[in-house]
């Protein structure tokens, strides 16, 4: 049998009022107390759900001077013997019948009523924004990924769109390198990369910054102001623009490189057809939505051999509340490139991680299962719109988690585990899931997780970054640290014994009695160096720089040493002879 | 040596086309095939084109479309969208499009209107 919500009206008793009062005041869990003469008992009560007061209202005469406000008409009576209060519970829903006649006759009850459920309004056009850029931050963990290196920082990211304005970006916090070199614009002469009018192109800039702040962005100007708008958008394009834009990204993923040097490019697209009369009927030849032959389709696949990654916004033809342009098309409504098997399509969620209304539905046209994931939008970011909305700003927010990733996994063509392909692996497996389980064509695999993606990433290779670290002879503790091979006793920290995670691959040796103080031995022999003989990469990664901190060393530590030392007396003579190049000298 | 290479292209696919028992033609247009007829009209449309050695020029796409170089659009050039495949593309006026065209030239595809996915 079904259970049906319902509120329960009480009258006041002191049980009630002080149930009601403990639970305003209390920070922690309060039950509800509830006498057993005001229980019904057919209610399954919710016990963890307190009384709630709910002050008695009483209406006020009209007053008859022409001042009158009509919300002087009720009165509100705040008293808690005055006030009534409600609690919740369950019941059958076959017995609901039974259930009023019982309440009839409990004078403790005022009134029952249905609890229904309620869920928050979708997100619409024109809807207030949700939040801000900083709870989206918060959401995708930025902290944490910047601490382990996660940040844009290497990656270029193409901003294929309206143009940006770096100095708008400036003035708002964001602060990403610019490369004007490997810009693009349809014409130089009428939008210079980097100064073009503050728009679409700039809010999207703002999104990819707040997941990677030090990337290198890319402006590449394709859209422009139509000529004569015909009461749609500002900004247009023809897609043989496009096919133009991307050959010119697919001479930067192509140039020369330096030796080892890894060049990582994300493509950020918040564009797209809104409506199948904008392009060639489907089931001819020269079809681009539904077409993987047309040259737009075929570039994007190329460009994503060459290892870029590529995103494109789903389109804002969502069934619930869909873009005007959209012409109430809102079925297979992710057209062409957009629904790629090469490119992550991103659909749009809010803050509270639901959907929004007007966020494309898959299937995809070119490939079924489209959108890939979703990202945040619709919230108050850039300050170019009044929300950063539309499925064009959740684009660029997960296009900034890529290029995040991408700091720490450069696109390697020697290596399949840094192709396109696996990154966007990585990030749709690491999705929280939304939505129906597993795949559904509202969310594709759920929403962005920044942080699920850093705990893939959990330390920095200080090695891989700072190469010059690790480099061979690593590092003479006596030249930078003299104070540790001065004095009587010889060094005071083993670091193996102190942070064994450091040395865990090496025998950790029976601590000895301890000895009598033997003669100082040469430095160079001090079990300082094995740290460094660690394989650089094992050694580095397991090892959290934060939680790193020196320290007094223990009786047992030293006593280690010591015994390490007198063992070594034997060989003190040949290692005096190489005392001289350790550059500690005895001082 | 790119142009010898192009007729050499040109040949060999006139050569497949006698064996198919088509009609072997002495110009670039060589292949009786009428491509998207009710498409144009609407202005300028994409078509690709496969060619093997270096990069064409616009002289020797126009020679194998059997156009004049003006009628390719100037700005969009001749854009490699393929290197594995040998396949560029080319931007052409409809009007101008000869009905028989080569066999390794397809299209009119689509030019669209794109817009950014931004809200109204």
């Amino acid at each position: 049998m079904a259970k049906v919500n319902v509120i329960i009206e009480l009258t006041h008793s002191k049980k009630l009022e002080n149930n009601a009062t403990a639970g305003m005041e209390s920070e922690g869990p309060v039950n509800l107390e509830l006498a057993a003469s005001q229980r019904l008992s057919m209610v399954d009560y919710d016990e963890t759900f307190p009384a709630v007061m709910l002050p008695s209202i009483s209406e006020v005469e009209f007053p008859e001077d022409e001042s009158f406000d009509s919300n002087a008409a009720v009165a509100f009576d705040a008293l808690p013997d005055h006030s009534t209060y409600i609690v919740r519970g369950q019941v059958e829903e076959a017995d609901i019948p039974k259930l009023e006649k019982e309440a009839e006759k409990n004078n403790a009850v005022v009134n029952v009523y249905a609890d229904v459920g309620i869920e928050p309004m979708l997100i619409c056009p024109g809807s207030p924004p949700m939040g801000t850029d900083a709870d989206v931050e918060r959401l995708l963990c930025t902290t944490t990924m910047r601490s382990r290196g996660m940040d844009g920082s290497g990656v270029l990211v193409a901003i294929v769109d309206t143009g940006v304005n770096m100095a708008f970006l400036n003035s708002k916090g964001k602060t990403p390198t610019f490369d004007a070199a490997r810009s693009w614009s349809w014409n130089p002469a009428v939008v210079t990369p980097g100064n073009a009018p503050v728009g679409h192109g700039t809010m999207c800039a703002f999104d990819v910054c707040i997941a990677a702040p030090k990337c290198t962005l890319l402006d590449v100007v394709l859209l422009r102001p139509l000529s004569t708008p015909p009461g749609g958008s500002l900004m247009s394009g023809l897609l043989s623009d496009a096919i133009r834009a991307y050959r010119h990204l697919l001479n930067v993923m192509l140039a020369p490189r330096r030796p080892g040097e890894l060049r990582s490019l994300v493509v950020n697209n918040s564009w797209g057809m809104f409506h199948p009369s904008w392009d060639f009927p489907v089931g001819h030849s020269g079809n681009y939505s539904d077409n993987p032959n047309h040259p737009f389709n075929v570039i994007v696949a190329t460009l994503e051999r060459a290892g870029a990654d590529i995103l494109f916004a789903a389109g804002n033809c969502g069934a619930d509340c869909p873009d005007g342009r959209c012409q109430g098309v809102t079925t297979r409504a992710i057209y062409g490139a957009n629904s790629s098997p090469y490119v992550t399509c991103v659909a749009g969620v809010d803050i509270s991680k639901k959907r929004v209304g007007y966020s494309a539905i898959g299937p995809g046209r070119l490939a079924v299962r489209k959108p890939d994931i979703s990202g945040y939008t619709h919230f108050k970011g850039s300050g170019v719109y009044a929300a950063d909305g539309g499925t064009s700003a959740a684009c660029p927010v997960v296009a900034g988690v890529v290029a995040a990733v991408r700091s720490r996994k450069p696109h390697n063509p020697g290596d399949s585990s840094t192709s396109a392909s696996a990154i966007r692996s990585l990030i749709t497996s690491t999705a929280e899931d939304l939505g129906a389980v597993g795949y559904d064509f509202l969310h594709g695999h759920g929403v962005i997780n920044g942080c699920g993606l850093a705990r893939k990433f959990p330390f920095i290779s200080i090695c891989r970054r700072f190469p010059w670290i690790c480099r061979p002879p690593i590092v003479d503790i006596c030249r930078i640290r003299p104070w540790l091979c001065r004095g009587e006793v010889p060094p005071i920290i083993d670091f193996c014994r102190r942070y064994p995670n450091l040395c865990r691959q090496l025998p950790v040796p029976p601590i000895p009695p301890i000895p009598p103080i033997p003669p100082r031995p040469p430095i160079n022999e001090l079990g300082l160096e094995m740290v460094y003989e660690q394989p650089e990469e094992e050694y580095f990664d397991e090892f959290d720089f934060e939680g790193f901190e020196g320290g007094e060393s223990t009786d047992a530590e030293i006593a280690f040493l010591l015994g390490k030392l007198a063992s070594r007396q034997e060989s003190s003579a040949n290692a005096e002879k190489r005392s001289g190049d350790c550059g500690c000298g005895n001082k | 040596m790119l142009k010898s290479e192009a007729v050499t292209a040109v040949v060999e696919t006139s050569d497949v086309i006698a064996r198919r028992g088509g009609s072997k033609k002495s110009g670039p247009s060589l292949l009786s095939k009428n491509r998207g007829k009710e498409i144009r009209g609407m202005g300028k449309n994409l078509y690709t084109i496969e060619w093997k050695g270096e990069k064409p020029t616009r002289e020797e796409v126009a020679e194998r479309f059997g156009i004049d170089p003006g009628d390719l659009d100037e700005e969009f050039g001749v854009i490699e969208i393929d290197p594995e495949r040998n396949l560029y593309s080319i931007l052409v006026d409809d009007a101008v499009v000869p009905d028989e065209t080569d066999d390794q030239i397809k299209g009119p595809f689509s030019n669209p209107k794109i817009e950014p996915f931004g809200l109204e």
